[in-house]
């Protein structure tokens, strides 16, 4: 159920360079409805010790996007759903700074669950600050199945 | 909510309850969140697209509500700061359903006074028919001692 072109286990991909504005995490915080003053007030944030707003902690999917990087084709007729994430937080996001996020293929297997055949794909974000140090990474394990049950 | 003053550690005990939040998971919440993090696959959006790739509506993407759950957590041990998140997507949660966020503290570790104190909790998300949509795990630091350690 899943095409896996060789070599792509392990092998990166850029997801892009973020200017991260305060503007973007007031608009995540906004949808959210997670309106901590440390995500939207400046002087707030500085009393806690930080130099600027910062961001909640899963702000990274603005980075991710839609996108899970790198793509793995799936073969006709299946279907895939989100089955978990896993966050290791370092450091902070903060507005005003620069990160890289990229992204690769950690594992890709296929077992047998209660309602037939699984493929299971698992992929790695790291998001670095701009003098390379990591400040997150997030785990994500996506599930493929056949679409013949309604879910 | 007082950002800059850390629930005290003392304070914390295991078997503390976390929550409960309830929270209705309507579609406008969902196309903002969409919106926000760009997030193109519309069967998150649109019943026939959804029906197309095997579900019976639209479903609400698994880091929304993993993003309402962390929530919950920040929420609740204000100054303290989330180290790492893990959460399974159980089963799909769909427009409309209305969710149960709640969570307990399992475990504490490390010292206050020694900066290296941590809480561990166990976090769970139920629809109204009582089933497990996502469970979960937490361990928070403070946020303070976090800078103190960098600095």
């Amino acid at each position: 159920m899943i095409t896996l072109e060789p070599g792509l286990i392990g092998k990166e991909f850029s997801f892009g360079n973020f200017d991260i504005r305060a503007e973007e995490i007031r608009a995540f915080a906004e949808a959210v409805g997670d309106l901590n003053p440390l995500y939207l007030d400046p002087e707030a944030a500085r009393q806690a010790g930080y130099p600027n707003v910062i961001a909640p902690p899963t702000f990274c999917m603005n980075m991710r996007g839609g996108r899970m990087l790198p793509e793995v084709p799936l073969e006709p007729g299946f279907t895939s759903l989100h089955a978990g994430q896993e966050f290791e937080f370092y450091d902070e996001i903060y507005a005003g700074q620069t990160y890289t996020a990229v992204g690769k293929l950690v594992e890709v297997y296929e077992k047998t669950g209660r309602s037939g055949p699984l493929g299971v794909i698992v992929r790695e974000m790291a998001v670095k600050d701009a003098t390379g140090k990591t400040v997150l990474i997030l785990r994500e394990r996506q599930m493929v199945r056949s679409p013949e049950k309604k879910i | 909510m007082d950002v800059t003053i850390p629930q005290s550690f003392t304070d914390i005990e295991i078997g503390d309850e976390i929550g409960p939040v309830m929270r209705t998971m309507t579609p406008e919440i969902v196309q903002h969140y969409a919106n926000v993090v760009r997030i193109g696959d519309r069967r998150f959006i649109d019943p026939t697209v959804a029906r197309e790739k095997g579900f019976e509506q639209p479903i609400v993407p698994g880091p929304l509500s993993a993003t309402f759950l962390a929530k919950l957590l920040t929420d609740h041990f204000s100054g303290w700061r989330m180290q790492t998140f893990q959460v399974s997507f159980r089963t799909p949660v769909r427009h409309g359903d209305t969710l149960n966020f709640w969570g307990n503290v399992t475990e504490k570790s490390g010292d206050e006074v020694e900066g290296t104190a941590s809480i561990h909790c166990d976090v769970v998300v139920e629809n109204q028919n009582g089933d497990r949509v996502i469970v979960g795990t937490a361990t928070l630091v403070p946020r303070q001692q976090r800078m103190e350690q960098q600095q």
